[in-house]
């Protein structure tokens, strides 16, 4: 099987402090994993590092031919200016960004996808509403709307659900779940275990270093759950240079 | 008076109010899109240190060429790019943020521009330089103005999209490879060509003044961009008919008295402007049915 | 007012709405707004220093 990126003792941060460190593993074409651990783990961290955004600081991580085109990633809410004027149609059409770019002109074909797509995350005829006046349900379904519309190989969630209503985390799971059988790569951090366990197969639970990673079943039990919470300590502005790996 | 003589008149009959006029609509139509990003950019006060940074630049130009139009432009633009790009550089390669590094660059610039003026040149050239003489706009200058006005239509049309998405989403920008340091590094270059342009008709000091009021005046009666940038020109240039008017008739300086318009103009927008302004606010309007 | 609203909309529907969104048109759509500005800022420039009569 073929991975989508292979990481070899990658440690990644800011500043040389460690967020995430000596990570080894591959995330398969095609696979459909869940990154979970407790708040300050680093799993934010890992996504960026995956973009290719963030360097590592250390190790090798490799993204098997895929371009910066080829990932879509969907951050924390926090990081869009939500108030901006801007109509539903023309975030979504973004989504179109490879086709377009800078200066390209939107077809009429490339409207209609951008209608199709807002109908498939439930927002039919909210077009040409500012998106000012959407909830953070219905703010999501836009972003999810574009994410159809990149039509990227490869998709970064960062807690694509969190602080969503149940209703519209369930429509929008059922995307995700879409583009995992369409064959697309697909990494999320999530909270809600019990959604893990129903729908992604594989999982990464991490705590600034891996605990365990593989099939969700073998992975997400209470004895690994409990070491991550143990092992993700704060920032030490004293700490010590890693010397694993170098000896 | 008649109303013909009162406001029309004067433009007929008069080659500087005609030239003066016409350089307040240049200068509208560019800086009004210029100023509308800059708020929705939450950059409105950087506006307000390039103009100052300006200053060092223009008062050297005039140190070496004397009231030349060229020279001292040029100058301007020159320290007024200076500053935006050590601002930026700052911001990129260390944690300080950029609103930060623009206040310490810009101080810097506009001690160094006191500085030379007051070393080097009359009391009358520093007033010419902080305060600009609309109605001493002459055929060399309004072509300036007139021609940054265009460049920067052309390149707004060519990068609104850029720009437009690295202030909403700065992160998918990055994300798709869309080269957002360009998009603002060129936006910079526009600030500070219309702040030139500016400073001509109204001096470093006010030439921040038609950019911005307008444009945070306008946030109070549109909603999307495009009408935005058309009420913020259209609230620009009538600040500039009607302060030309009134500096001609009561005779008082032309730069102060078109500010003050465009000011009177923000505080009707904020108690009559219709979004989000006072009025609306306590008299709230029954609510639609859908 | 009403009225006013519902011809801005109808425009807004067109192929020159479209074109001139921020976003939806190309480059090419947005010369649609920015040379005529611009050729207009020239004729009245013309005027002011007497090139017309």
């Amino acid at each position: 099987m073929t991975a989508a990126f292979s990481l070899h003792d990658v440690t990644l941060g800011y500043d040389r402090h460690p967020a995430v460190h000596h990570l080894t593993g591959s995330f398969a074409t095609g696979s459909l994993t869940a990154v979970v651990g407790p708040n300050g783990s680093g799993k934010t961290t890992l996504l960026k590092g995956l973009t290719g955004h963030l360097a590592p600081l250390d190790g090798r991580l490799e993204r098997n031919g895929l371009r910066q085109s080829d990932i879509a990633y969907l951050p924390q809410q926090a990081e869009i200016d939500r108030s901006f004027p801007i109509s539903v149609m023309d975030t979504v059409l973004l989504g179109h960004w490879r086709a377009i770019g800078l200066f390209g002109a939107v077809t009429r074909a490339q409207r209609r996808q951008a209608e199709e797509a807002l109908l498939a995350v439930g927002l039919d005829g909210f077009g040409r509403r500012p998106i000012a006046s959407l909830s953070a349900g219905q703010f999501q379904r836009v972003l999810f709307a574009r994410m159809l519309l990149q039509d990227c190989p490869v998709i970064l969630l960062d807690e694509p659900f969190t602080s969503i209503d149940a209703r519209t985390s369930a429509d929008l799971l059922r995307v995700v779940v879409g583009w995992h059988g369409e064959g697309r790569t697909i990494i999320a951090v999530l909270h809600d275990l019990d959604q893990v366990r129903e729908n992604f197969p594989d999982t990464l639970v991490i705590a600034r270093e891996p605990v365990a990673w593989g099939a969700t079943a073998d992975v997400l039990r209470a004895e690994y759950l409990f070491q991550a919470r143990q092992m993700a300590e704060g920032w030490d502005d004293g700490a010590e240079v890693c010397r694993r790996g170098v000896a | 008076m008649d109303p013909y003589a009162a406001l029309i008149q004067p433009f007929v009959e008069f080659g500087f109010m005609r030239r003066a006029l016409v350089a307040c609509l240049a200068l509208s139509v560019g800086s009004g899109p210029v100023g509308v990003l800059l708020v929705l950019r939450r950059m409105s006060l950087v506006g307000d240190a390039l103009s100052h940074a300006v200053l060092p630049g223009a008062a050297l130009g005039f140190m070496v060429a004397g009231l030349s139009l060229v020279v001292m432009s040029l100058g301007g633009f020159i320290a007024g790019l200076v500053v935006a790009i050590l601002s930026g550089l700052v911001a990129r390669v260390t944690p300080q943020r950029e609103d930060a590094s623009f206040a310490a660059f810009y101080l810097i610039s506009l001690a160094l521009g006191v500085l030379i003026v007051s070393t080097h040149g009359s009391n009358i050239d520093l007033m010419h330089i902080l305060f600009g003489t609309i109605l001493a706009v002459d055929d060399a200058s309004l072509l300036l103005v007139v021609s940054i006005a265009t460049l920067t239509l052309l390149a707004l049309a060519v990068i609104g999209r850029g720009l437009i998405v690295e202030c909403f989403d700065p992160g998918f920008l990055r994300a798709v490879g869309g080269h957002g340091a360009v998009v603002h590094f060129v936006f910079l270059t526009l600030v500070v060509m219309n702040l030139v342009a500016g400073f001509h008709a109204l001096g470093t000091l006010m030439a921040v003044g038609l950019m911005m009021l307008p444009a945070v005046a306008a946030r109070f009666w549109a909603g999307e961009v495009a009408p935005l940038v058309a009420a913020s020109s259209a609230i620009a240039f009538a600040s500039g008919y009607a302060g030309l008017l009134l500096s001609y008739h009561a005779a008082l300086p032309s730069g102060p008295a078109i500010i003050l318009v465009a000011g009177g103009v923000y505080v009707v927008s904020v108690v009559a402007g219709p979004r989000g302004g006072l009025w609306a606010r306590f008299m709230p309007r029954r609510h639609l049915e859908a | 007012m009403r009225r006013l609203i519902g011809i801005s909309r109808a425009a807004e529907e067109t192929r020159f709405g479209r074109a001139v969104s921020p976003l939806g048109g190309g480059v090419a759509a947005q010369f649609i707004w920015a040379v005529p500005i611009a050729a207009l800022l020239w004729v009245a420039a013309a005027w002011a220093m007497g090139w017309l009569s």
